[in-house]
């Protein structure tokens, strides 16, 4: 088991050199320079050059790139922000949580919602219980994150008043965007879980529990339950990743300062060291939770588990 | 539509009798005729081979006869079973999951996919035997039995706590033999039990499978496409034919007597023999029909030799000599065939 | 379906799936594909159908006067912040996502796809291209977009291109997966030993036999690159303003969410509708193309 989780470790390595790579090349082809960036219009042109000769910016794009990466690695060290020319780094540390937090708790309403609910419809196949839900999925499932947010946003904070329409101080604050994020992706989990576990009650070796004389509440949570339950776990990890990414929209919506409005903010200032560090921040991390998931499935699914336990097989 | 002459004595020693059994698949595009009026009986003790081509419903009639059928496209339309004199289409869920695993096991066409790959085999094995636990074993008890089937099919104890991935095709159907062994059943169904092996295998697992049907004294309902298996395990055989039984009898009749239905005889014509000269196999030409389209008449009459006007357009009758039925228009009155006028 | 019926009408099954005539007469018979399809259509057509009837002029031409107007005869859904008609907007906002949504999809199956049919075809290009997808998709693809779009400038052409290399593994994977299920099938190892070339297997063969994965998989995914475009233009990084896009027309209509709540209604309906009515096609083909998967 060890083996294969050194295995799965070592081989994220490559994977995230080739997204930082890939991400700086794109940023690089970024217009303009960054000396007259930051020094703005009135700047003379030998200022900029000797500006842009400190910052490292005159040298050959591959040296520029290993520069960076081995900065990050052995200083986490992200350069400075062309704007407040304070350090990438302390403004990824204060905004790292609030993007995690917010996906991490969509998330998680979204199994929570999702998986039960996705079973109930599976069992309650052709009943009310099924198709009642399933209808509700299918529209939630299209649901733009912004535009419930903005419904949420409208009812319970400008009309009721009861949360908050923009901050990320207290919990309560994270209520709205949670459910905003969260619902939509309950709607697809609830469909993923629902189909996975129709395939797996479809299988042959459910009709051998059946066969054995086992009660149908024993064939479906002992035989297929946790066989429907594998295939979720990788959708949970590659989903969480995206979610990250979907943050973005939310974020704007509800001004939390993560690393997504950071992404923008850098954007629209074209500054660039922020827009690259967040991404590379977002999507190291997004890589680190398929990894995590990735472990975790070894663990419930014995046959990758005997494959590298050591024993026969 | 082939029935056993059953006498009121001769009903008591029944522990399985199907009376004009239909089945249909239906789902929203359209419906499958995949048993059309089948019956038959099997007394304590005794094999019946099932023979037929893939697709004549051998499969869909045993899964019926435990109820397995897909809950919603499969429905049983017409006819009866009775285990041990009662029905099984009336019992309740408590007396279904009682019958089935107890009564009725079944080994399964697919060891690859017919055991739980996150379950250990141990565990699949013991779920049995718990759950129809009338003797009321203990947990240790439970487990020492666990050993016991597994020693008896083959594998070693040891073994137990592995997953069915761990195992090869021919000792998982070991393990599917266990399972369905585990708790001795009265009647137990070996659909296509060494299909999907070796030929190696194969016999191995024959022979497992005829030895502790002879040990513990069971019936035995053997489904396959190979006559080699049938000479050698059953006392019966039933030809089926696109959901009907076409030809009825001991494996004498089958093997030996002079008459058959033409279908029976295609089948031995796609067999080569051994000690005979034969230019050519005979295979039997064209295809099963369309069990959505079935032909009117004799279901097999647009691929028979021999089809006469009346087969195309008259279903036949069934023909019947010292047990020995035969569903052909041809048989009529032959050599002391007569009617068979016991219906159901 | 069950296994056991799958087994015994194999053959019925595999002829009845090439066939189109069969494959519609199945789609047409599942109620809500056919209900998203008809809805479908119904948007499609007002949202490119109406330029021809409201002149493009009517979308942008501001009329302070009458802002945040109610329903009227000349403005069926009335006026927003700039006293523009809403509807207008809306179906041209609507021809601007869905065009974004259909031409990224093109795009995106076309750059994808090919890869992906490339690796399952040549073992060699196989390891490259597989690894360089397992880094594009290792980003999530509104980052990818928002990096892209950083980097080249935010304008309708971006846009589109960003959208589609960021939904580029998930063609290439699908396809590559599809194509490598026929590739090793016996008859195109047949096929290949009586000297046909590959050109003529991939048409011939390989193409038709993945044709409904590829058409299912275009259609999901096209609902996703609206959702993007859409995502996008609500954070300002996608259609620039005056243009009409769903997404953008959400993001104004949340500065005036206190005063005009309204505005934020049609825009929001629309990606939802055809969202919807793309998924429920997708899921009609799905099945209509292979039975055997219906539940």
């Amino acid at each position: 088991m060890i083996r294969y989780v050194v295995k799965r470790v070592i081989l994220i390595i490559p994977i995230l050199l080739g997204v930082s790579f890939l991400v700086f090349a794109i940023l690089s082809f970024t217009p303009g320079d960054p000396a007259s960036t930051i020094l703005g219009n009135g700047a003379t042109e030998e200022a900029i050059k000797q500006l842009n000769h400190e910052l490292g910016y005159d040298l050959p794009f591959l040296q520029r790139y290993v520069i960076y990466i081995t900065d990050i690695v052995t200083k986490f060290d992200f350069g400075f922000s062309y704007r407040t020319r304070l350090p990438i780094a302390n403004e990824l540390v204060s905004r790292l949580p609030i993007s995690l937090k917010l996906a991490s708790l969509s998330i998680i309403l979204a199994c929570l919602i999702g998986i039960p609910v996705g079973i109930m419809t599976a069992v309650k196949q052709y009943t009310m219980f099924d198709t009642v839900p399933t209808i509700t999925a299918l529209i939630f499932a299209a649901f733009p994150t912004f535009w419930l947010g903005m419904l949420l946003l409208y009812a319970f904070s400008l009309k009721l008043g009861i949360f908050p329409s923009y901050g990320a101080s207290t919990w309560v604050h994270f209520v709205l965007p949670v459910i905003g994020l969260g619902l939509p992706e309950a709607a697809t989990m609830m469909r993923f879980t629902r189909s996975s576990m129709l395939e797996t009650v479809r299988q042959d070796y459910i009709r051998t529990a059946r066969s054995k004389g086992a009660p149908e509440r024993s064939v479906i949570w002992k035989h297929a339950l946790k066989n429907a339950l594998i295939p979720i776990v990788t959708i949970i990890g590659v989903d969480f990743a995206a979610l990250m990414g979907d943050a973005c929209a939310t974020e704007v919506l509800y001004s939390l300062p993560g690393l997504c409005t950071m992404i923008i903010n850098g954007i629209r200032q074209k500054d660039v060291p922020s827009v690259m560090g967040a991404t590379l921040l977002l999507t190291a991390f997004c890589s680190l939770v398929v990894l995590l998931v990735d472990i975790v499935y070894a663990f419930i699914d014995p046959r990758i588990k005997a494959k590298y336990s050591g024993s026969r097989g | 539509m082939i029935a056993k002459e059953t006498t009121k004595e001769a009903t008591k020693e029944q522990m399985l009798e199907v009376k004009d059994l239909f089945v249909e698949y239906q789902t929203d595009l359209e419906t499958i005729k995949a048993v059309n009026g089948v019956s038959f009986s099997l007394a304590k003790g005794e094999t019946l081979g099932l023979v037929g081509e893939t697709g004549a419903g051998k499969t869909t009639t045993a899964l019926a006869l435990m109820r397995l059928l897909p809950e919603r496209t499969g429905k049983i339309k017409q006819g009866d079973i009775l285990i041990n004199g009662s029905s099984v289409l009336k019992s309740s869920d408590k007396e279904l999951m009682r019958l089935r695993g107890e009564t009725i096991a079944m080994i399964f066409q697919d060891p690859m996919t017919s055991l739980n790959p996150v379950l250990t085999i141990g565990d699949q094995i013991s779920e049995s035997i718990s759950l129809h636990n009338s003797q009321g074993r203990t947990a240790e008890q439970i487990q020492l039995r666990v050993d016991e089937v597994l020693n008896m099919v083959g594998i070693p104890s040891a073994r137990k706590g592995e997953y069915p991935h761990q195992f090869s095709g021919g000792m998982r159907q070991r393990v599917v033999i266990a399972i369905a062994m585990a708790c001795e059943p009265d009647l137990l169904i070996a659909d296509e039990p060494t299909t999907a092996l070796d030929v190696t295998i194969q016999a191995q697992v024959l022979m497992m499978i005829r030895n502790l049907r002879d040990r513990l004294g069971m019936s035995l309902i053997m489904i396959t496409h190979d006559l080699g298996i049938v000479a050698q395990t059953c006392d019966n055989v039933a030809v089926m034919y696109a959901g009907e039984l076409v030809e009825v009898g001991s494996a004498r009749d089958i093997f030996k007597a002079a008459h058959h239905h033409p279908y029976t005889d295609g089948l031995f014509g796609s067999i080569p023999k051994l000690r005979e000269r034969v230019k050519r196999l005979k295979p039997i030409s064209g295809l099963m029909p369309d069990p959505t389209r079935l032909p009117t008449g004799c279901y097999f009459s647009p691929r028979c030799p021999l089809c006469a006007d009346i087969c195309r357009e008259r279903k036949p009758d069934v023909f019947a000599k010292d047990g020995h039925k035969i569903k052909c228009h041809l048989r009529i009155n032959a050599d002391g065939y007569i009617k068979d006028e016991v219906r159901s | 379906m069950e296994e056991n019926l799958m087994e015994e009408n194999l053959d019925v099954d595999f002829r009845k799936q090439s066939n189109a005539k069969e494959i519609w007469r199945r789609f047409k018979k599942n109620r809500s594909a056919m209900i998203g399809l008809v809805l479908f259509v119904f948007m499609f057509a007002a949202c490119f159908i109406a330029p021809l009837f409201v002149p493009y002029t009517s979308v942008t031409r501001q009329d302070t006067k009458n802002k945040f107007a109610p329903p009227s005869v000349a403005h069926i859904a009335g006026t927003d912040n700039f006293g523009r008609d809403e509807m207008a907007r809306i179906l041209y906002g609507g021809r601007m996502t869905m065009s974004i949504g259909f031409i990224a999809a093109a795009i995106s199956l076309l750059v994808g796809g090919s890869l992906g049919m490339m690796a399952s075809f040549y073992d060699k290009a196989d390891n490259l291209i597989m690894r360089f997808i397992d880094i594009l998709a290792s980003i999530p693809p509104i980052l990818m977009a928002l990096a892209i779009v950083s980097a080249m400038g935010t304008n309708l052409r971006n846009v589109v291109i960003a959208i589609s290399i960021s939904r580029m593994p998930a063609f290439c994977r699908v396809v590559r997966a599809a194509v490598m299920g026929i590739v090793d099938q016996e008859y195109i190892e047949a096929a290949r030993a009586g000297g046909t070339g590959d050109f003529r297997i991939l048409t011939k063969h390989v193409l038709p036999n993945c044709l409904g994965t590829i058409i299912v998989q275009t259609t999901m995914n096209m609902s996703l690159l609206m959702l993007a475009a859409a995502s996008l233009s609500f954070i300002g990084m996608g259609v620039q303003p005056p243009a009409p896009e769903w997404g953008s027309m959400l993001s104004e209509a949340r500065e005036y969410m206190r005063s005009a709540p309204s505005l934020m209604i049609l825009p929001g309906l629309g990606i939802v509708l055809v969202t919807t009515q793309l998924n429920l096609i997708g899921d009609g083909l799905r099945d209509a193309f292979d039975p055997r998967l219906k539940t």
